[in-house]
Order: C-alpha cells, then structure tokens, then sequence
C-alpha cells in the first residue's frame, strides 16, 4: 500500500469512526431514557402528588430526554475539537503535562532525541515536528496532531533514558509511521467525539456529589431521592458510553500498533533494536506507566499501554501485549522478558550518548531514480535516507549548523534566503529590515548572509524544514513581526522564483498552526474538473521553471494525459504567485488520488528532457509539500 | 417544569462558559512556562562559560582574586536561582530572585571587564577573545529569550484582567505572573551596519 492508499483508508477510518459515534450515541440517549423514566417512576412513589407515572413509553419524555442528551453530548465533542483547534497537537502533550524541548537544549540525551527526530523528519520529508517531553518514568512516546504541520511528538523522560540509540529511533519510526499513516488525525477526531460520550458520566458524578453538598442548607431539593436517583443512574448510564468509547477506541485502534511497528522496522532496517526496545519495556520496572488522571483517556495515543490501572492483557486493551509485538516482528526472538537494572542501564545509555555513534555514508549510495521510484517512496522511510539526513546536516557551514537551533539566528536565516541576487532589490530589502526587524538579528544576518548563497536549492529546502520547530519558539509579538518582515522581503523582490516562492510558502505554513488555530484538513474536491485550473496552474508554472524547450506542446500534452483534455497555455496573471497560492491551497483539500495524479504527471514533465535536475526534485518536493505529501529527503536529485 | 429547564440550562451555560476561561488561562499559562524553557537553556550555556574564562584569566590577574571570586560567586548563585525558576516559572518570587542574581552577576563581570582593560596581554589572549564572544553573543541571546518570555507573560497577565476572566481566575488559580527584567548595568551601544 502506497502513501496515498493510506491516507484514503485513514479517509475511509474516520467516517467508520463517525458511524460508530452515531450508534454509541443512540445507545447512550435509550439508556438515559429508560434510566430517567426509572427515576420518574421511583419519585411517583415518593410524592405523588407532582409526578405523575404516564407509562414507560412517554412520547413527549423521550422527546425532551433525548435532545438534552443528544444536544449535550455534541456541544461536549464540539467544544474537544474547537479546543484541539486552538493549538493543534501541542494542547493533547500539554494536556498530559508535557513541556516543550527548546531546540536549543545543551543535555546531551536531549540533543540525541532532536537529532533522532530531526534526521527522521527530514528522512521521510515531514516538516520537523516540536518535541514535548513528559517528566515520566514509564518508557513511552506518543504522536498527536491533525496534521504535519501541527504535529507534535512527546517523549517521556524514561524512554531518552533507558533506551539506546538505536532503540529510541524505532520508537520515534513508530511514531513516524502513524502521522505518514493518518493515525495521528484520527486519534485527533477520536478524542473529541469520544469527549461527548463519557462526559454522561461526569455529569452523572456532578449530580451525585452536588446533591450531597447542598444537602443541609436544601432540604426539600437535596433530599429529593428522585434527583439522587436519576445522579446515580445517569452516572451508571455514562458507564455505557464510557464502554461505548472504549470499545471504539478498540476496533480503530489496536490493530494499527502491530502496522505501525512493521513500518518503524522498514523505515529502519533494524527489527533488532524494535525487540530490544518492547523488551526494555517490559523488563523495566515502571514498563510503559504515565502517571496522570488523562493517561487513560488518551491511552490510544501513546507507543505502549500507558494506563496504570488495569490489566494490560483485557482484551479491548489499547495496546496488543508486548509479547506479541515482538513475536510479529520477530517469530524466532524469544518473547520472554528478563529484568533491567534500571541503573545500569540509565548508565550505558549515557556512555552511548557521549561517545557519539555517527555513521556516515558515501554519496554514490544515492537510489536511482525513475517516476515510478519516486511515486512509491511518498510517505516512507527509506533506510539510506537516515544516514543522509546527517550527512546533509554536515553539509552546511558551521554558522548555519548552529543557528538552525537558536531562534534568533533562525530568522536570521529565513530573512537572508529570501534576499535577492539583484543588488539594489537586496538594498531596498535591507533598508527595509534595518527599520523593521531586530537590531540584533540583523547583526546575526550580516554573518550568515555569505553562507546562505553557496547553499543549492536542496539545501534550501532542506534548511527551511529544519527550522520550523525553532521558529515555533517565538512569543507571539516576535511572530508578527516576523511574518511582517517576510511578507516585505517578497514585496520588494519582484522577479522571485516558483521555488523560493514554495519554500516561504512551506515555512509560513507549517509555522502558523503553533500561533493561530488549526484548520483541520478535509477532502473537499473529489472531480477532476473541481481542480482543473489549480492543476493547470501548478503544471504551467512548474513547466516554466524547469526551462523546457517547447513549454505549450508539452503542457498540452501533459494537461491532455491528466485532464483528458489540452488546455491552451494559461494567461499571464495565472502565472502569478497569487494564483499559484490558490491552487496549491486548492489542491490541499484535493483527495489523495487526485494529488497521486498532479504529483506523477509533475514527475513526468521533470524528466521531460531524459535528465532529473536537482533543482527541479527541490521544486517538486517543495509542491508535494504543500500538499502534505512527503517526498523523502534521500531524491535529491 | 419549565422552571427546572430554564435553571438547567442556565447552569450547563455558566459552567461550559467558566470550561472555556480555565482553558484558554491553562494554555496561556503553558505559552509562557514554555518560553521561559529559552532562557534557562541560554543563561546555562552563559553559567558554563563563565568559569571557563575565569580559569584562563587568573593565569593573568593573580592579584585580582577577589574580582575574580565575586564573579564566580555571583555565578554559583544565579545558577541556582535558575535550577529553582526553571522549576517553577510561574513563581514571581522565584522568578524575581533570577532576576536579581543575574543582575548582580551583570555587575561582576563588568567589574572583571574593567579591569582586564588594565591588561593588554589578558586583551590579547586567543581564548579570552573567543570566549568573550561567545559570552556577548550568548547574552544576546539571553535578552531575546527575555523578550519572548516578557511577551507571552504580558499576554497572559492580560489574559487574567480581561473583563470576564478576571471574574475567575484568582479563584481557579491563576496569579499574576512576574515580568523577568534585569537593571540595565551598561549603556546599550547601536550598532551600525555597513553594505
């Protein structure tokens, strides 16, 4: 299954999801129907005077019950998802009482996990996502975000702690493998709904402990046994949805933790340290444990059974057991665990770290490349890609290898690859910043600009991407500004290309979601036709770029083979960054098969000429970006 | 029964509105713990260095030892005062006592840059050059991560004294939270940039 049949099936999960939320939902209103007609009929025994038993079935009872019930229940999965909104990923880690990891951070086993996620991002062709670190002992990790841009992953302190290298990358490739998958947005989703259903037996709690509170000061309401009753049995009834969810939580859930392990295994070639890993875990002392009231509602996020109460082996645990985790990705490893010296283990790991394991690689190891190659690694991992996220990080001068963690050099950098070549457009651009942007950060631009112009357009690409989590590091004010200064540097420069165009695109865009709330993204163009222009846009302006010989008889051919059509040559305004802003943002709420469709006929006209230039892979990758599909790293071209 | 309705619904309305103040507080709260995360990597990566270049001048001012042992003092403290904030970002106290340590150790250094003056051969050492750079460009850094930290904290302070949260938060928790602003000890010098 390619990337984009995943992202389908994860379309197809979602609805699943939402048809088993609309049966739980019915479910939940009968039980609360029958439990207050229980009630009614109880206080018709107490004061029957005021309650008058009208027979089970009350047409205008259920009426009533039911849209309480049901009007609740949707404001309780609304108002989850308006708050995940808010902040994206980042508000599930900091709902678990994550903190985010500055990407500057000097503790050499923090460095180690922003390198690991660092190299795993850039591998695979995600954004970098932030990093929020959980000051638990348990050894586990979790992915949360609707999508790349937002995505954050958390890491509990026991897992940088206990587990080597090698063992800590598989988990990440875990984590990896359920964003490229979709888990993350349905677990996203899964969480708001799944809010309604047990908010019944909140309130059902509500009633009960209220009453007793107001109990001597109201004696006529708070003795009231019927109010008590209907507490307690709104409350038992909450235990329906709460089961209801669970056994949600179940069919969407467990199967895809056995799925996700054999992609971390592809991704890193290394079944060994995957065993190593779930062994670790079951062998500690703490195992998987996160000590906190919300770890069992968001249990399903996480990389191993997180809850602390209850049997991990229930047969609608989240999590299959660690036994047979490891026997599917090993038949022949020996699936009994032995116990860890927590010490000693904490010990090796910190001498792994110190020492430093850096595997490099030679350049000639680079896969050759056909459409098809290229088509296939969307959204995976390939093994040689890791190696060469350190290699290309090596790439870059000193200066820049720094700053890319500091988000005050950071901007430096943003603002110096968007300078022009022209000099007197870089003049006006630097007269601008002189009165605009930080006084010290133009001190940090002077130093780097040199840098910045031998990088090639790959490492542009690969530099804006590695940046993104710093950038998310920025108060609110400096944000602003920010975005203010590069929407200025773009104004003055009017000759700019398709490609660097895409790359502040790519940046804004993935920023945005740690300052502003999040759209989720939906499928909202299913036709061919409903994309016919953006498509015809994105191809004419990518055709431009590439300077082909012929650009009209080879967009009447491409647009022929997509559209099943030829289109005349675009007028001139189409040609425009604004209209290329359009299509690509168009093209985002495209489905997965009509980006597969751009994405491929992009591809072909870039071997048009029989060669792959490498500029034109960077430009190409930075279009599938924006539409959320990763090309790895390792197509450089 | 109307009556019971109408009650209902007005209760469900003020604790779902009260839900929304706590959270939108809560992840205001977070912004600026997170933003104070910056700073304390930054005056670490400061602490560290400052013994270094201690280590290397004393070769040069053996008669300047108190100098010398009032800056690495004024160090171990604010390293200190740091461990304790970084705990507790939302502690004026802890945040305020930061605050003051840095400032004393502002004052030592630039006693100990006064005197190197006096020393053209300390001036001329390699290492002292590099790490003294390294120090200057880290305390920019220093007071970028201040001015996002003061961002986000003003932020939430507002966040507090708006109309309807102010009504809430001291009662659900939420305190004032303290500006991290260190006495100026040096004339801020503009820098001039030539094309």
């Amino acid at each position: 299954m390619d990337f984009f049949e995943h992202q389908e099936q994860a379309q197809r999960r979602t609805k699943q999801l939402i048809l088993l939320f609309a049966l739980a939902l019915m479910l939940v209103v009968l039980a609360v129907y029958m439990a207050v007609s229980c009630g009614w009929f109880v206080a018709t025994f107490f004061e029957p005077q005021h309650w008058h038993w009208h027979g089970f079935w009350n047409q205008e009872r259920f009426i009533w019950v039911s849209s309480c019930t049901l009007a609740i229940l949707l404001l309780g999965s609304w108002y989850k998802i308006y708050q995940l909104q808010q902040h994206g990923g980042a508000s599930v880690a900091e709902a678990l009482g994550g903190k985010r990891l500055p990407q500057a951070s000097n503790h050499i086993l923090h460095r180690r996990l922003l390198h690991i996620v660092e190299e795993m991002a850039i591998a695979s062709g995600l954004p970098v996502p932030s990093i929020y670190l959980l000051e638990q002992q348990g050894i586990n990790a979790f992915a949360a975000g609707f999508s790349p841009s937002d995505t954050v992953i958390g890491v509990t302190e026991g897992a940088i702690n206990m587990l080597s290298r090698t063992q800590l990358q598989s988990v990440i490739g875990h984590e990896f493998s359920h964003i490229l998958h979709g888990d993350t947005r349905i677990n996203m989703h899964m969480l708001g709904l799944l809010h309604g259903l047990t908010l019944v037996s909140d309130i059902g709690m509500a009633f009960i402990i209220g009453i007793k509170r107001t109990t001597p000061h109201h004696k006529r309401y708070g003795s009231h046994p019927a109010l008590w009753v209907l507490g307690f049995l709104i409350f038992l009834v909450g235990t329906i949805g709460m089961i209801a969810a669970d056994l949600i939580k179940f069919a969407i859930s467990r199967q895809r933790e056995f799925l996700a392990d054999a992609a971390a295994v592809q991704f890193t070639r290394n079944p060994q340290a995957m065993v190593e890993a779930l062994k670790i875990i079951g062998g500690y002392t703490q195992g998987a444990a996160i000590h906190h009231p919300k770890s069992i509602t968001l249990s399903y996020f996480f990389f191993a059974h997180a809850a602390t109460t209850g049997a991990s082996k229930n047969w609608w645990a989240s999590h299959p057991p660690l036994s047979e985790r490891i026997h599917r990705i090993d038949p022949h490893a020996f699936t009994s665990v032995t116990h860890i010296h927590t010490q000693k283990q904490k010990q090796r790991v910190t001498t792994e770290a110190q020492v430093g394991v850096h595997f490099m690689m030679s350049q000639d190891t680079l896969p050759a490349m056909s459409v098809e190659d290229v088509m296939q690694s969307i959204g995976t991992l390939s093994h040689q890609g890791l190696p060469h996220a350190t290699h290309e990080h090596h790439q870059f001068p000193i200066s820049i290898q720094h700053g890319i963690r500091d988000p005050y050099t950071a901007r430096a950098l943003c603002y110096a690859m968007l300078f022009s070549l022209s000099h007197d457009i870089s003049k006006k651009q630097w007269a601008y910043l002189e009165q605009h942007a930080e006084n010290s950060v133009l001190r940090e631009l002077l130093d780097i600009q040199h840098d910045i112009t031998s990088l090639n357009a790959h490492l542009r690409l690969s530099l804006m991407t590695r940046l993104i989590p710093t950038l998310k590091e920025l108060s609110h004010t400096q944000y602003t500004l920010f975005t203010q200064n590069i929407a200025a540097l773009m104004r003055a420069d009017h000759n700019i290309s398709m490609f660097e165009y895409a790359l502040q695109r790519m940046l804004l865009r993935h920023v945005r979601p740690a300052f502003t709330s999040t759209p989720i993204p939906h499928v909202r163009y299913r036709h061919i036709r409903d994309v016919q222009a953006a498509c015809a846009c994105i191809l004419a302006i990518f055709i431009c770029y590439g300077h082909h010989k012929n650009n009209t008889t080879l967009f009447h051919a491409t647009t022929k083979a997509l559209l099943g059509t030829a289109m005349p040559w675009p007028p001139k305004p189409m040609l425009g960054m604004p209209a290329f802003n359009q299509s690509l943002t168009r093209m985002e709420h495209a489905t997965p098969a009509l980006k597969r469709k751009l994405l491929h006929t992009c591809m072909q006209v870039a071997v048009e000429d029989g060669r792959l230039h490498a500029h034109e892979m960077a430009a190409l990758r930075a279009i599938a970006d924006g539409m959320d599909c990763p090309i790895p790293a390792s197509f450089s071209g | 029964m109307e009556a019971l309705a109408v009650i209902l619904f007005i209760c469900l309305a003020s604790i779902i509105w009260c839900i929304f103040i706590y959270n939108h507080l809560v992840s205001q709260r977070n912004r600026f713990k997170n933003a104070f995360a910056q700073i304390d990597v930054q005056l670490r990566r400061r602490y560290d260095l400052i013994p270094n270049l201690i280590e290397t001048a004393k070769a040069y001012l053996s008669h300047e030892h108190d100098t010398l042992e009032a800056v690495i003092t004024a160090r171990n403290h604010a390293l200190s005062a740091v461990k304790k904030a970084s705990r507790h970002p939302d502690s004026s106290a802890a945040v305020t006592h930061l605050a003051q340590a840095e400032a004393t150790l502002g004052q030592a250094l630039l006693q100990f840059h006064s005197i190197t003056e006096a020393y053209p051969n300390l001036k001329a050492d390699q290492t002292i050059q590099q790490l003294t750079e390294e120090l200057t460009s880290t305390e920019n850094k220093v007071s970028f991560a201040r001015q996002a930290y003061n961002d986000e904290v003003m932020d939430y302070n507002t966040a507090c004294e708006i109309f309807p949260n102010v009504l809430l938060a001291k009662a659900l928790g939420f305190h004032h939270a303290h500006l991290f602003k260190i006495e100026e000890t040096k004339v801020k010098q503009p820098i001039h940039i030539q094309l």
